[in-house]
């Protein structure tokens, strides 16, 4: 070989040793690449992202009920849910089915033997046995020993104020579905939510409506009652209660009547009571005044109708007096002057002719007279040809009282401080007048059984006759007392409603609002008064005097009156 | 020389692996462990929403009415009976005048039945400090001598008396 291709070979030689060592260091480089970003990834993962202890502790899932609670507006539980056992056997697996009947029949004693044992020898794999057991139970069942019988846990409703609050809570069937009331109407809520639905009921006033109007219904052997109390500056309703009422663990055990809830969904006329709608109409809208008198001594017929006074003075009567006497005859005439068109104004702005918009399903319509004619106007005046609601009447006679607003009523718990929305119905003026007004029925007229020293309770009693087949039954009233206090700045009002009142030796035989339904919103208001935070006023003030004094002198005579 | 390398690996590979597979049982330990808290929470949980649904049942106004009927003599309070703390004397001042307290019109509440008790019941528990010896008669005797002391220690906002059933 010669020396230049030595060379030449040496040259190609060290040539590809280049390109090898190229190569090598380019794929080392993409190593050193990949690697870096492995360990940098690593770093983020493990130190920078997530680098802190991961946080246990908050996996952890809190209890959660298949319903949330109900509550009342201190807090205290009307409805729970409750994990209990219920009990199934698996037929299969029942080795004697009579023995095993016989054991569980000694400790479920509910259970009838033959029932069990068909059950038992039955071919199906699955049997229900009993749901929602005691712990006790569960335990003396475990106890017994017998395979093939199995616990589901289960949730049951539980309403620890059992009939004191049924109405509004409502009930839910054994699938956790809300069948009446708040459980009904919040059903969706309850079930997704773990907060409490927390109601505006105050329980202890609850319980003290409920006691007081059953007492009614024993004293006066009626039909039935009904009463609410409502805050009048926000339209909460702090108890209300319809009697008879029932066991909501087990609803239709009662009789089906008794789950008819009088206050939302019962119409009534509420007779007298809506005297205070008449005469605040017509003071706002400036067709009457304190000063005006009505001829009360005629009765005034309008086609087939007679209208007359329940127990007439036969005379002309000032305003104050048509509502001190409760004059039939002087509230159609009110409304009469005050036009068929203003008054059916002002009766639906009190919200007295369209349904509510309360939180419970159970929602009645009122029954508005159509079409409206002049005699509507009359009788609407004294209360008869249009029915509304108690919480209809409560909501009204609020506005009445409250200064002329209207709130619309509410069974959730506002806020305190939160401003309420309210349309305003008549003056703030208006109201004033007509609170003494009612403040005058209580001092001298029909509602003196509701009086309670200290409270300045007003208000006004109705009667309506119930209408039955063909007509109104002569013999079946509807009593009511609705009233406010106190009078100089109204806080709450107290409905009371006896259906079917009968007379007692120490009434006179007297079945009206004023000798059923009356005291029983007396005692209300003397047992929840102090509850409720409303400070006792002295009557005899000068303050009080001033806002409370009115003029109710009679007219002289017919001639000055007519002026 | 390679040796050694091999040697200081293969340990370091042990010493490692050791470790991981202490630390994975510690991880499942604790883990047991966490689940076994959270579990125990839950069922905590459970018994004191049990807890509160009894006492909530217990504490159900039926009840305390029943129980304060037996145990305590206390009624509805009356409006005479509510008084403000601007109508207290003044430390050290006189023996109130009885008619001052009773600032209402209206007359002291008749007891629901004289016979059992001829004499009105006190308008306002007046403070050991506020009332000297010669109005022993308003003092407030709860008839549950645990409760008299109670009672006695409020200063600010005086309890309704025990009185006037």
């Amino acid at each position: 070989m010669s020396g230049e291709e030595l060379a030449r070979l040496d040259g190609v030689h060290k040539q590809s040793v280049e390109t090898g060592r190229k190569r090598l260091l380019i794929g080392a480089g993409l190593f050193v690449v990949a690697f870096t970003a492995i360990i940098g990834r690593l770093g983020d993962l493990t130190l920078i992202k997530d680098g802190y202890e991961p946080r246990q502790a908050s996996r952890a899932q809190p209890f959660a009920a298949a319903r949330a609670d109900i509550v009342d507006r201190n807090g205290v539980i009307l409805a729970t849910s409750l994990a209990t056992a219920s009990l199934y056997a698996n037929p299969h697996h029942i080795l004697d089915p009579k023995d095993a009947a016989r054991k569980i029949a000694k400790v479920l004693p509910e259970l009838s033997v033959a029932d069990l044992e068909a059950k038992l020898s039955s071919g199906r794999s699955f049997v229900w046995l009993k749901r929602s057991l005691t712990p006790k139970t569960e335990y003396a069942v475990n106890a017994l020993g017998i395979p093939g019988l199995y616990f589901l846990r289960e949730e049951r409703r539980v309403y620890p104020q059992g009939r004191d609050a049924a109405h509004v809570v409502g009930y839910s069937g054994t699938d956790n579905h809300g069948l009446a009331g708040i459980e009904k109407s919040f059903d969706e809520q309850l079930r997704t939510s773990d907060r409490p639905v927390q109601l505006s009921i105050d329980l202890r006033v609850q319980h003290i409506l409920r006691e007081e109007l059953g007492a009614a219904v024993e004293k006066f052997r009626a039909e039935g009652a009904s009463g609410l109390v409502m805050d009048v500056n926000t339209g909460e309703i702090i108890a209300m209660v319809s009697l008879p009422d029932f066991d909501p663990h087990n609803p239709i055990a009662d009789d089906p009547k008794a789950i008819f809830n009088r206050d939302t969904l019962g119409v009534y006329e509420m007779g007298s009571t809506f005297k205070l709608f008449t005469v605040s109409m017509a003071l706002d809208a400036g067709t009457a005044t304190m000063a005006s008198s009505y001829d009360a001594a005629h009765a005034i017929k309008v086609g087939r109708f007679t209208i007359t006074d329940y127990k007439g003075e036969h005379r002309w009567l000032s305003l104050p007096e048509v509502i001190k006497y409760s004059s039939n005859l002087g509230a159609a005439r009110i409304a009469m002057e005050a036009g068929v068109a203003t008054h059916r104004k002002y009766i639906e702005r009190f919200g007295l002719t369209k349904p509510l918009s309360l939180e419970v399903p159970e929602l009645g319509v009122p029954r508005v007279p159509n079409p409206w004619r002049e005699v509507s106007t009359m009788t609407i005046a004294f209360g008869h040809g249009l029915s509304v609601t108690p919480v209809h009447l409560a909501t009204g006679i609020a506005a009445v009282a409250n200064g002329g607003v209207l709130h619309h009523a509410t069974l959730i718990k506002r806020h305190p401080g939160e401003a309420v929305a309210g349309d305003r119905v008549i003056s703030e003026q208006t109201s004033a007048t007509v609170r003494k007004l009612m403040r005058l029925v209580v001092t001298d007229g029909t509602g003196k059984f509701a009086n309670v020293p200290g409270y300045l309770v007003g208000g006004k009693t109705g009667t309506a006759e119930k209408t039955g087949v063909g007509g109104y039954k002569r013999k079946a009233n509807l009593s009511l007392f609705i009233g406010a206090y106190p009078m100089t700045a109204p806080r709450y009002i107290v409905l009371a409603m006896v259906d079917e009142p009968h007379g007692t030796k120490e009434t006179y035989g007297y079945s009206t609002g004023g000798w059923t339904a009356a005291p029983v919103a007396g005692r209300v208001i003397a047992r929840t008064a102090a509850m409720l935070g409303v400070r006792p006023v002295d009557e005899n003030a000068p303050d009080v005097r001033s806002a409370m004094d009115i003029n109710i002198a009679a007219p002289r005579s017919k001639r000055i009156a007519a002026n | 020389m390679s040796w050694r390398a091999t040697v200081f690996w293969s340990v370091l590979a042990a010493l490692v692996g050791f470790g991981l597979f202490h630390v994975k049982y510690q991880v499942q330990t604790l883990e047991d462990r966490l689940a076994k808290v959270n579990r125990a929470i839950v069922r905590e949980q459970e018994q004191i929403h049990v807890l509160r649904a009894e006492w909530s049942y217990l504490d159900r106004p039926e009840r305390i009415e029943q129980l304060a009927q037996k145990y305590l003599e206390l009624a509805p309070p009356k409006a005479s009976q509510i008084g403000t703390i601007a109508q207290l004397p003044m430390r050290g001042a006189a023996a109130p005048d009885p008619a001052s307290l009773q600032s209402r019109s209206e007359p002291p509440a008749a007891p629901r039945s004289p016979a059992a008790r001829p004499q009105p019941r006190p308008v306002i528990v007046p403070t050991p400090v506020a009332v000297n010896a010669a109005s022993e008669r308003y003092q407030s005797r709860p008839s549950r001598p645990d409760f008299a002391a109670e009672l006695s220690t409020g200063v600010d906002e005086a309890p309704l008396p025990g009185g006037g059933r």
